[in-house]
């Protein structure tokens, strides 16, 4: 069974949310969630293999933050189809 | 399938309002459903009535609101979160002897119930925290 974890801030949010993430599940950065792209030493690093991540389009262009592979930017209708896509979502705050 | 979405911050001072707008927006397009909405916290804000953001800025409570009304949604905002906040409907401000009241036409004050219910009766939940 297989999550969506959705992140709205870095920092702690993102370590609870790397923490409870399961191989085959995906994390959608949201709001200041996608400035963990710019940290070196990002918690991302450390998510199970075979976890995709994404980040939504807007939020990372209203901070101006670049996106590179294998991050994927999706829009809102990719949002709602993950959720459909996925059992559960869960998100951290 | 059926959605029930859950807004934990204030206009004024989070982005949730503005993603979950954004977000029931595209589950409508989609031609799914949404059986609840349901504002907590800080998120009862988005359904008074007497706020007023700069011209210059986007009106939250009036989009919400006429996305509420047009879709004809179950706008439930929580009534304990709500009265502490000042956010009341006539009923309540009559019980409190208030000066007036402020709660968007289109939702209704009720218990945090209303949330395990929306999570009960949806497929997913997804909640935008503050």
């Amino acid at each position: 069974m297989s999550t969506l974890h959705t992140v709205n801030k870095p920092g702690p949010a993102m370590a609870l949310c790397v923490r409870a993430v399961a191989s085959g599940d995906s994390v959608l950065l949201i709001e200041d969630a996608v400035y963990e792209l710019l940290s070196p030493a990002s918690r991302l690093n450390a998510l199970p293999d075979g976890c995709p991540v994404y980040v939504l389009d807007i939020d990372a262009k209203a901070r101006g933050v670049a996106v590179s592979a294998p991050v994927e930017v999706i829009s809102y209708d990719r949002f709602v189809s993950l959720c459909v896509d996925n059992e559960k979502v869960l998100s951290w705050f | 399938m059926k959605f029930a979405l859950a807004v934990y911050g204030a206009p004024a001072n989070s982005q949730a309002p503005q993603s979950a707008l954004h977000f029931a927006r595209a589950v409508v397009a989609q031609g799914h459903e949404i059986v609840r909405l349901f504002f907590y916290q800080d998120g009862v804000n988005t359904a008074t009535a007497i706020a007023q953001p700069p011209q210059d800025e986007s009106n939250l409570p009036e989009e919400w609101q006429q996305f509420v009304q047009a879709h004809n949604l179950d706008a439930v905002v929580c009534i304990a979160a709500a009265l502490r906040r000042g956010v009341v409907d006539q009923a309540e401000s009559d019980r409190y002897d208030l000066p007036g009241h402020n709660l968007r036409k289109g939702y209704e004050l009720s218990g945090l119930g209303q949330l395990l219910d929306g999570a009960l009766m949806a497929d997913r939940l997804i909640t935008f925290g503050a």
